[in-house]
């Protein structure tokens, strides 16, 4: 009875946990497992050995019945050997599938006919290979290629005819800076790896391609620097990523949850940003780039709590300007989290601090306020929540108009009202800009909820309070890692670096990877000298 | 295995066994008995560092697998497994002592009238959070704070130097009988946290990493202590000395009187509890770690959740004056306290040393 409760509450079950400074033990599962993208005990349907058997499989298996955008078009190549093209209608090219496979295949007027010689001379497409696997024939069909296969052979080929509509590169709208390269990640995969293609003009470059473990849906590319990234980070990734067993369509921020270390923690693990400076920045440092297909973001691992708070902006500015943006960033996010708590214990226990001056003007501008100053802190830090949730659920430049309106006329209309007094507006307003200081999005939500625990624990027990929910926050950032690499280094625990933690370094000491990463860039150097 | 040790480097053990020696050096004197003849802290209390640095080398020399290791082979598994638990005693005590200190300041001095026990229910929380997280977080926690811990003692005492008198000093320290008794009774502070550095042996990366952190460690709070403690009797006589408690708080009032909204005293407090915090967390995690090795348990949890009640219990208790048996006990730890960790120490290190001398021959 006792060890089924044990078994049930994990007791004495170590958690499992990925160091990056350490080989771990064990051979993880092979890439390939979830390059297939089907679970392993999924059984493959027989290869079909003639076109007919092709086509009533191909109808069956996509419901041709009722998919009207799928297209089965059989044909005579050289007017004597029956083929048959497979694709969609609308992702693949019309005009690369009749102009450069069709049209060709049909006036061909050699006398030997095979899928390999028509590949070598007669199919005028980029990308194409030949596969025996049906799986990878329905994936490769659902991707926008053209499946092409001949009477009698083993084989299909598998032709490159994407062609599907996509969005414009835009500009990057949630990361913006004002010095810098201006163009943002699309929802087209193919389109992503080619933004950082063209910004890492290295060879040691790769762009692995798949899909999620275990049958799902998701196409995505792992971007790294082989060489360079340190092999168990990577390893241990395409672990987390085969091990994902889900029918849902993932997108990047929900695939980033499936992956990163501790899924409770409100910090994020991984960095998601929609601006492929940024990403390539971080993967010639050494680190790991996910891009999923349909989603404008890539994610980059690991991170630490110190690469989460830099801006891109920090080094296109000269350096004495992007370390006082650096300085003024931590001061801002150190204010958004604890001003409002401070200035709370002070009033409510701790009015020696304050001097006669300040505390009369607190006093004298709470005077008509009724609810307690601790209601009336939790109060607007709700109400300027609201009002950036709703500014930035609703459209355009109403969004805009709605923060305006909500911070000035109903800041107005609270302290007219004696619902909130002018100095605690002020302290929640500061606290606001602070936490709009803090780069990424998902630290900026993190750090404005911890603010109102932080509130809550002050009102309960002034300097006291706060000094104990700072504690816990700095234990639980102590504990948590990144895919290995523990969320405080370099500063806890030292790591060696290259350049300063916070004072930006001259743009020459960026050459070097960062250290944090363990990558193995020094021993490659040791082997080109 | 639910050990929680984790690795943490050097950086992270030497500001750990600092922070916590200072706390337990500083934060844990009985001005009463250690200022009653005159002041000879800040020499006594380095001394007191540098002998527990001394009692655990030959321990650190002998053992294999820590500390639990070193009793299991002294003293066999039943007989490692009683030294353990009395060495337990001596880290709870050392993790409660500064605690009591800062909950008189705190009940005195900055929220007024308020019970221990109330204040403590907002400490305890913590504590029991940052020793369940395991040693890993404890360093890295140790190593974020230390620094900011360190500095605000350094300008707390630097900023009280217009006061400073030298003739305050008078009587000069002698090595007589009481500057012996004080630097025993030190010792009683400085061994556990040190000795801890050695229960944590697999967490620091082996043996060598646990001497040179403790030396390190040893060092760097010994500095800040004499520093520390040489800045309070350049402001206070030994007279007045005897009747604070915590005259390091005392010491801000000094200079930051009629100061506005950053009015540091209440923040520096704040900081040193929090440093207090830590080192009791270290403290009890690694009790906790010592008993789950010696008595072979697997989860390190139950261990700390009840070593942290007992400090609860250690904390409040002090100041229930009316039990007859807790001021037994308390004048019991303060004359015998310092031989709860040495003495088992000290004598599995000598019988270790013995058995590894007969060993090598064979």
């Amino acid at each position: 009875m006792f060890m089924r409760l044990t078994d049930i509450v994990g007791f004495d079950k170590e958690k499992r946990s990925f160091e990056l400074y350490e080989k771990e033990k064990g051979t993880p599962d092979p890439f390939g497992a979830w390059r297939d993208g089907r679970a392993k005990d999924e059984k493959e349907p027989p290869f079909p050995r003639s076109v007919c058997e092709a086509y009533e499989l191909f109808s069956k298996e996509f419901n041709r019945g009722k998919n009207g955008d799928v297209v089965l078009r059989r044909f005579l190549t050289g007017k004597r050997r029956a083929s048959l093209a497979v694709y969609m209608n609308g992702m693949a090219d019309d005009t690369k599938v009749n102009d450069f496979i069709l049209r060709p295949l049909m006036t061909f007027e050699g006398e030997r006919i095979t899928l390999k010689g028509l590949l070598e001379n007669t199919i005028r497409i980029g990308e194409t290979r030949r596969v025996s696997s049906l799986n990878e024939v329905f994936l490769a069909v659902m991707d926008g290629m053209t499946a092409l296969f001949l009477d009698g052979e083993s084989e299909a080929a598998i032709l490159e005819t994407h062609g599907f509509e996509k969005r414009a590169i835009g500009s990057a709208e949630n990361e913006k800076v004002v010095s810098g390269p201006k163009e943002s990640f699309t929802e087209s995969l193919r389109t992503n790896i080619t933004l950082m293609r063209r910004l890492i003009h290295e060879k040691d470059l790769v762009a692995e391609t798949g899909l999620t473990g275990g049958g799902g849906n998701t196409r995505l590319a792992i971007v790294y620097r082989e060489g360079v990234t340190n092999e168990a980070l990577l390893t241990e990734i395409k672990r987390r990523l085969g091990r994902i067993r889900t029918g849902s369509i993932l997108t990047s921020g929900m695939l980033g949850q499936m992956i990163e270390d501790d899924r409770d923690s409100p910090l994020p693990q991984i960095l998601s940003t929609e601006r492929p400076d940024r990403a390539a920045s971080r993967v010639m440092q050494g680190c790991v780039c996910i891009l999923v297909e349909g989603s404008p973001f890539a994610l980059i691992m690991p991170v630490t709590f110190f690469s989460l708070m830099n801006s891109p902006e920090d080094v296109y500015l000269r350096k004495p300007l992007g370390t006082m943006l650096r300085l003024v960033r931590y001061a801002g996010a150190a204010a958004s989290v604890l001003l409002p708590g401070y200035f709370l214990s002070l009033t409510l226990y701790h009015h020696g601090i304050l001097s006669t001056e300040v505390l009369s003007t607190v006093m004298a501008s709470r005077m008509m306020v009724f609810e307690p100053i601790g209601v009336e802190m939790l109060l607007l830090l709700f109400i300027f929540q609201l009002i950036r949730e709703a500014g930035q659920r609703v459209p355009g430049n109403i969004g805009q108009a709605i923060g305006i309106i909500g911070g000035l006329v109903m800041g107005q209309a609270a302290v007219t009202a004696h619902l909130a007094s002018p100095v605690v507006l002020i302290i929640v307003a500061a606290s606001g800009l602070g936490n709009f200081c803090i780069p990424d999005y998902q630290t900026q939500l993190a750090a404005s909820y911890f603010r109102i625990f932080a509130v809550i624990a002050a009102w309960m027990g002034g300097l006291l309070g706060l000094s104990a929910a700072v504690i816990a926050a700095a234990c639980h950032m102590a504990g948590l890692k990144s895919f290995g690499v523990p969320y405080l280094a370099p500063f806890a625990p030292r790591a060696a670096r290259k350049r300063p933690l916070i004072f930006r370094g001259d743009i020459g000491m960026h050459e070097r990877p960062d250290d944090v990463t363990n990558t193995s860039f020094d021993g490659r150097l040791e082997e080109e000298e | 295995m639910k050990l929680k040790q984790g690795r943490i480097g050097f950086a992270a053990g030497t500001s750990l066994a600092a922070l916590a020696v200072f706390s337990s050096e500083v934060f844990s004197i009985d001005s009463k008995t250690m200022y009653a003849n005159g002041n000879a802290s800040y020499a006594a209390l380095p001394l007191a560092v540098m002998i527990s640095l001394l009692i655990l080398l030959p321990a650190a020399a002998v053992s294999e697998g820590g500390l639990a290791g070193l009793f299991a082979d002294a003293f066999g598994k039943a007989g490692g497994a009683v030294a353990a638990a009395v060495v337990s005693v001596g880290f709870v005590r050392a993790a409660a002592k500064p605690m009591t200190g800062f909950l008189e300041v705190l009940a005195r001095l900055v929220f007024d009238g308020v019970p221990y026990a109330r204040i403590l229910l907002y400490i305890m929380p913590v504590t029991v959070l940052i020793a369940w997280k395991g040693f890993e977080s404890i360093g890295r926690l140790a190593l974020v704070f230390s620094g900011l811990i360190f500095v605000s003692v350094l300008i707390a005492a630097a900023s009280a130097a217009p006061e400073f008198e030298v003739s305050r000093l008078y009587p000069l320290p002698s090595v007589n009988a009481d500057t012996a008794g004080k630097t025993l009774s030190g010792t009683a502070f400085a061994l556990p946290p040190l000795a801890a550095l050695l229960t944590n042996e697999k967490g620091l990366g082996g043996k060598r990493n646990v001497l040179k952190t403790a030396a390190a460690a040893a060092a760097l709070s010994a500095v800040l202590i004499c520093f520390t403690q040489l800045a309070l009797g350049l402001v206070y006589p030994y007279g007045i000395l005897s009747g604070l408690s915590m005259p390091l708080y005392r010491i801000n009032f000094l200079s930051l009187r009629q100061s506005y909204a950053l009015r540091l005293d209440k923040l520096f407090i704040m900081m040193w509890l929090t440093g207090c915090v830590i080192s009791c967390a270290y403290l009890v995690y690694s009790a906790s770690l010592l008993l789950t090795v010696s008595f072979s348990a697997r989860d390190v949890t139950p261990a700390v959740f009840t070593l942290s009640a007992a400090v609860f219990c250690f904390a409040t208790a002090e100041f229930s004056e009316k039990y007859a048996a807790v001021s037994f006990a308390e004048s019991f730890f303060s004359r015998f306290g310092a031989l709860f960790a040495a003495v088992p120490i000290l004598l599995a290190a000598a019988v270790g040393s013995i058995r590894k001398g007969r060993r090598i021959p064979s």
